[in-house]
């Protein structure tokens, strides 16, 4: 089936069948898993809502190393840096999870930019896939995406010269940009022609935020510099790598088939009345080789729609709202000590 | 080496915030240079019991201090009876042939977990005659600001006290803790292994000496057959009035004998009634953190279960001590386990443990316990609602022993 054409009641009963499976793939796989689960959801056997199922906070990902596969399984080990100075999440994939999560990460794009691999401007540098040791969520967000565009031109690594040969080789053809919201906030040049291309962006809006940039005036200024009209921000955890919340033409964030969102009330920690904001937890029928199937974020947002977005799409779309911010857990150590 | 010559004591000044005798920004150089120089007080003379009661009194006035509980002991703490009663013990504990005295300045670095821990470190040194400069983080609390007020407008008072004292702010830059550290007759340490560490590397003098409140760990003890006593009121002012960070807040309850863990359990309920009586709440990012935190720990182990009563209140049910390895979050998380005996207890006491705090436990049970650990940790056993009661003995020191020195003066009396 076609990616956002299930009716979000369809979708949630399957999806608390396929999350419920999950638990008890994870439950026998990995035990520490299943020892959280056995004190936070006793006697837990199956859901039959999504809200139900038992959850981790993403942050576990960055202080325990949780697998559902034998180590020599591991095929490939994502991380996310997140906050300067913490440790990163360590994600742990086996073959066919990390082509599982290509896979899925394609429908969903293929859905916004078409079948065709469109010429590719990306909003960064080379060097940051190459310095190993500052591999970031930008460097992992470049390698992901590089794959569904072609002559991928790396906007601060090229001189005007070669920036307009490459604009003037592609003319005619639509064209894909990619970063990230700071990056191409900062990088994409004025007075040069896009029009009919397609901005695709994504990873967090705390810094232009703090600029009172919103994602409306995103999309006018990218409009006013270079005359593109569509513009995609997606949501997504380093954590669910392949489930991604595309922003429609409406705004509003799209759950994809594998994915799904419940917003908590961050009282009651129940799910919240639509429109409410709350924390959001994130759920994906991905995640075979680690217990990452429901996960709660530090984020906060509300539904905004459920199967009843302007754009058409089915299933609930929802509106990011920041981050909770950080509570200073002070503690006898933070005297004089310099930050480590 | 052109251009190295000149006098070698030349210094290039070091600008801080200064926040009392009064605020503004001040030269440390010259703090530290008119401090070793302002004459000083004897041990409990009449002007210093004068200054404390006037804070004391001036923390009473303050309407703000009203929102702070904590201030309340601490005030208390500064009264003239209070701190009278402190002179006699000090002088009951001088010896025939010995005089004791000040030690001269004293460079205090308080944590910035308790906030009202500075002004107890302060007062116990000033009360014995020192003179001291206090290190405070940049990042200040409204009791922070509360006390410095109280501070300020009472050395307006008191000029010749206000000279022996100063209090400076500055960020993690290593010179200023550097200059005070060298100008220190006694340094005072109240901080985590990173912070002890830190300043730890920057020289004393020679004849200085060093007192170390290193990170702790603090635990409640609770005999199942002893009576109720209002423990959760009191078990609430132990734990939240400084979200838990505090090392003396207990993190760990420990029920003893027959129905322990009816005991431990019904404790907790009436402690979560009463975190709702008294409206306390954590911001958003606090709970997360200890809910990320306590998922590791049910990672990490088997426990009996776990009881998430609301956001300020979770509690860890282990069906063992062993393996438990102190670390902790604060923000009203809290292990739980139960013993048969007391003597149980003994083997899982260690170095890090600082307070115990105990209930429906006679004196010689106590006695025998402490044997028992024979000083492998534990500091001070205090009652339910004293875990955070500041007093001359602790982590192991006697305070006012320890900032003063005993000159040997043969023939003159106690």
């Amino acid at each position: 089936m076609a990616e956002y054409a299930t009716p979000q009641v369809q979708k949630s009963r399957a999806m608390a069948t396929a999350l419920s499976e999950l638990t008890a793939h994870h439950r026998v796989a990995c035990e520490p898993y299943g020892r959280i689960v056995d004190a936070v959801a006793p006697g837990f056997s199956a859901a039959t809502s999504v809200d139900a199922v038992p959850h981790l906070p993403v942050s576990l990902f960055k202080s325990h190393e949780l697998r559902s596969i034998p180590r020599e399984d591991v095929f490939k080990t994502l991380t996310s840096s997140g906050t300067t100075g913490q440790q990163p999440s360590r994600i742990f994939l086996d073959r066919e999870s990390a082509a599982q999560q290509t896979r899925t990460l394609s429908t969903t794009m293929q859905h916004w930019l078409g079948p065709v691999r469109l010429p590719m401007l990306i909003a960064d540098t080379r060097s940051v896939l190459k310095d190993r040791t500052q591999f970031s969520a930008r460097g992992a967000g470049i390698l992901g995406m590089a794959p569904f565009g072609r002559d991928h031109l790396y906007l601060m690594d090229a001189s005007a010269d070669e920036r307009d040969a490459w604009l003037t080789k592609h003319a005619g053809t639509p064209v894909l940009v990619f970063g990230f919201t700071f990056m191409v906030w900062e990088q994409l040049p004025s007075g040069i022609d896009l029009s009919g291309g397609i901005l695709i962006h994504s990873g967090g809006w705390k810094r232009l935020a703090d600029q009172a940039v919103t994602p409306a005036a995103f999309r006018a200024q990218m409009r006013a510099r270079t005359q593109i009209e569509r513009v995609h921000n997606f949501y997504g955890m380093a954590e669910q790598t392949g489930t991604v919340y595309v922003e429609c033409e409406h705004g509003a964030l799209h759950a994809p088939d594998r994915g799904d969102v419940v917003i908590r009330d961050p009282v009651s920690w129940a799910p919240a009345a639509r429109g409410e904001t709350g924390v959001i937890e994130v759920v994906s029928t991905l995640p075979r080789s680690y217990p990452g199937h429901a996960l709660l974020t530090e984020d906060l947002g509300r539904v905004v729609a459920v199967d009843d977005c302007p754009c058409g799409r089915l299933g609930q779309a929802i509106e990011i709202q920041g981050r909770v911010p950080k509570a200073e857990l002070r503690g006898c150590s933070d005297t004089a000590a310099p930050p480590q | 080496m052109l251009g190295h010559g000149g006098a070698a004591t030349m210094t290039t000044p070091l600008v801080v915030e200064t926040l009392v005798p009064a605020r503004g920004v001040g030269d440390l150089g010259e703090i530290a240079a008119e401090l070793a120089v302002a004459p000083s007080f004897a041990p409990f003379a009449a002007e210093l019991l004068d200054f404390c009661h006037a804070v004391s009194r001036a923390l009473f006035a303050d309407p703000r201090a009203k929102r702070h509980g904590e201030l309340v002991p601490l005030a208390s703490f500064l009264r003239r009876a209070s701190v009278s009663a402190l002179g006699d013990a000090f002088a009951a504990s001088a010896h025939a042939g010995v005089r004791q005295v000040p030690r001269g300045l004293a460079f205090h670095v308080p944590p910035s977990s308790v906030d009202t821990m500075f002004v107890y470190s302060l007062a116990v040194s000033l009360l014995v005659g020192n003179r001291n400069v206090v290190r405070l983080s940049q990042r200040r609390s409204e009791t922070t600001e509360v006390l410095i007020d109280a501070l300020n407008a009472v050395a307006a008072e008191h000029p010749a006290v206000a000279r022996t004292l100063a209090v400076v702010s500055y960020g993690h830059e290593p010179e200023p803790s550097a200059l005070l550290s060298r100008a220190a007759d006694v340094r005072v340490i109240w901080g985590g292994d990173a912070t002890i560490e830190t300043i730890r590397a920057l020289p004393l003098a020679p004849h200085a000496t060093e007192l170390l409140f290193g990170d702790r760990f603090s635990f409640a003890v609770v005999d199942a057959a002893g009576p109720d006593e209002d423990l959760a009121a009191r078990l609430f002012t132990d734990a939240y009035w400084f979200d838990q960070m505090g090392c003396s807040s207990p993190r760990l309850v420990v029920g003893v004998g027959d129905g322990a863990w009816e005991r431990i359990e019904t404790l907790f309920d009436a402690l979560q009634d009463e975190v709702r009586r008294r409206a306390y709440t954590l911001e958003l990012g606090a709970v997360l953190a200890k809910r990320a935190y306590a998922y590791g720990a049910l990672a990490d182990r088997p426990v009996r279960r776990y009881r998430e009563l609301s956001n300020e209140l979770t509690v860890i049910e282990l069906d063992t001590l062993d393996g438990f390895d102190r670390t902790h979050p604060g923000a009203g998380l809290f292990y739980a386990a139960v013993v048969d005996d007391l003597d149980q207890l003994a083997p899982f006491v260690a170095r890090k443990d600082q307070t115990m705090t105990v209930s429906g436990l006679d004196a010689d049970r106590l006695a025998g316990f402490v044997q028992a650990v024979n000083g492998r940790g534990i500091d001070r056993i205090v009652g339910f609602g004293d875990a955070l009661a500041f007093g001359r003995f602790w982590d192991g020191y006697d305070l006012l022993a320890e900032l003063t020195r005993r000159v040997h003066v043969p023939g003159s009396p106690a």
